[in-house]
């Protein structure tokens, strides 16, 4: 049985198995954007969710991708950002500002698309599901035959637009448990001195 | 003197934040971008008073590093802390095993940081 990817929500079989498909992305898509808010309000640009634009100009957005595979979810996520939210977000992280399109600037890129991949998974251990995660990389251009498929969110805040992407492929059988459990974990910002 | 401290991440915008943190607050900071380097790093300069290091890297990942570098680590009593997006107690657990003395969670917070070299430092070269 072929995997099923995010927007290919074939039905296994009966009415059960749609259900659990669409809860299963129901609970992804709602991590996606859970994990995409916290991420830029960590850098002081809080945002609010916004209706998804087709065919979104590409001019003046980084966008960064980084893939990932386990033995329930694999795939690629993807962090697309205007440039004044990379701007603005490196400028609070490094308290500096940085040029638009430097080396600097694609290096920090990559790196919220690290940390949002690292949200993901912190999130879904309480699931019981867990992956590996490749190298960040950058996007020359924006994917829009690959990312079209996957689930999407887009935001907007005072400083410019950005846009998470979760192209998914669930194993088949798979479903997110019903509740999840109270794991112990370190959350971002935590230290924890042994 | 000012006491050496080296951060090991792949990412150069990580590198500048933690220096930005640091270097202010008195402390010489040293940079590696990856395991392999910072393996390198760590034996040839043996006045490093902390380390700080991040998990996913490409060549060799910091959980790795750490462990081929373990008894050299506790013969140098170099403390190491780690600096990553994972908050998975397993890879914690791991990382304490090969002797790390802190874990980190991306992004952090600067007073943390600092207060936690500060400490680990005290009474380090």
């Amino acid at each position: 049985m072929s995997e099923v990817r995010s927007r290919d929500l074939e039905r296994a079989g009966g009415s059960d198995g749609g259900d659990t498909e669409a809860r299963n992305y129901a609970i992804l898509d709602q991590l996606l954007r859970d994990c995409c808010l916290e991420l830029m309000s960590d850098y002081g640009l809080p945002a609010i969710l916004a209706t998804p634009v087709l065919n979104e100009p590409a001019l003046d957005v980084s966008v960064a991708a980084i893939d990932f595979s386990g033995r329930d979810l694999r795939g690629t996520l993807g962090l697309r950002m205007t440039s004044s939210v990379v701007l603005e977000t490196y400028r609070a992280a490094v308290s500096a500002p940085v040029p638009e399109g430097s080396p600097e600037a694609n290096d920090w890129t990559c790196e919220l698309v690290n940390q949002l991949i690292g949200r993901l998974k912190n999130k879904l251990r309480p699931y019981h599901v867990s992956f590996n995660v490749n190298a960040p990389r950058l996007l020359a251009t924006f994917p829009v035959a690959e990312l079209e498929r996957a689930l999407r969110s887009r935001f907007v805040s005072d400083r410019g637009t950005f846009a998470g992407y979760l192209d998914v492929m669930i194993a088949p059988g798979f479903a997110f448990v019903d509740s999840p459990s109270e794991v112990p974990l370190v959350n971002e910002g935590d230290l924890v001195l042994f | 003197m000012a006491k050496r401290i080296l951060i090991i991440d792949d990412s150069a915008s990580v590198r500048r934040q933690v220096s930005g943190v640091l270097s202010p607050a008195g402390f010489q900071v040293l940079e590696a971008a990856d395991g392999v380097d910072g393996a390198e790093r760590i034996r040839a300069q043996m006045d490093l008073a902390l380390v700080i290091c991040d998990v996913n890297m490409p060549r060799m990942n910091g959980l790795d590093m750490l462990e081929t570098l373990k008894n050299e680590l506790a013969q140098r009593q170099l403390p190491v802390v780690m600096l990553t997006t994972e908050g998975q107690p397993e890879a914690m657990a791991r990382a304490k095993k090969s002797g790390a003395k802190g874990w980190i969670v991306k992004p952090f917070k600067e007073h943390l940081l600092l207060g936690a070299v500060q400490k680990l430092t005290q009474s380090g070269p």
